[in-house]
């Protein structure tokens, strides 16, 4: 459990690393950058961009605190180590492929985010790549927690 | 794989989340081991019958299992 524990630390302080890094590069590009085509496609763009990183820094944000709350109890520490290293839930994972397409959605995202700087049409492209990845995804998650 | 989980618990009071608890894992993976959705693994099998006092074999029941 004690190994348990750093690792919850270290998790914490990368997730809050990323956390102000991502914020720092979505301002930056605010400020610094515009995208290329017509008005609408330009506050397209903005509009994925902003929801893209709301999720992101919300989904950081509440993994931080489930992390560090956890900390503090015994019971809770249990609780999420149980959570996480569950063998049904691994199992899961594996037969879904869950990390490599998780992967592959945030290079997706992240590669449509920075083309939408050069061409639309390649940031469309990958804007529905990335979406029916995620479908996919689901899909394959949802089934193997109805197979095991 | 047919176990006698349920009929175990039932005897000693016990709900799928206390023996979860008990045993390290989560009570949708009790839920699937008792309806033979998913087999345990050898460390899993153990600290369920080693919770009820009781053999592997006295827990789960092989005498589905296919001869090679």
């Amino acid at each position: 459990m004690e190994n348990f524990k750093k690792k919850l630390i270290r998790n914490s302080v990368v997730l809050g690393t990323l956390t102000l890094l991502f914020i720092a590069a979505n301002i930056a590009l605010f400020i610094f950058a515009t995208p290329k085509g017509e008005e609408f496609v330009v506050g397209f763009v903005h509009g994925v961009q902003t929801g893209l990183a709301l999720v992101l820094v919300i989904y950081l944000v509440v993994r931080i605190v489930k992390f560090t709350s956890a900390y503090g109890s015994e019971e809770k520490l249990r609780k999420l180590y149980i959570e996480q290293n569950d063998e049904r839930m691994s199992l899961i994972r594996l037969h879904s492929g869950s990390f490599p397409l998780t992967i592959a959605v945030c290079v997706l995202a992240g590669a449509a985010v920075i083309a939408a700087y050069f061409n639309t049409t390649v940031f469309f492209t990958l804007l529905g790549a990335c979406y029916f990845v995620s479908l996919f995804s689901s899909a394959m998650k949802f089934y193997y927690r109805n197979k095991f | 794989m047919k176990t006698k989980i349920p009929e175990l618990r039932k005897a000693r009071k016990l709900t799928q989340e206390e023996l979860a608890h008990a045993v390290g894992t989560t009570r949708q993976t009790i839920t699937s081991i008792e309806v033979g959705k998913y087999t345990a693994s050898l460390p899993l099998a153990y600290k369920i019958a080693r919770y009820f006092d009781l053999t592997i074999e006295e827990v789960f029941d092989f005498s589905d299992l296919e001869d090679i």
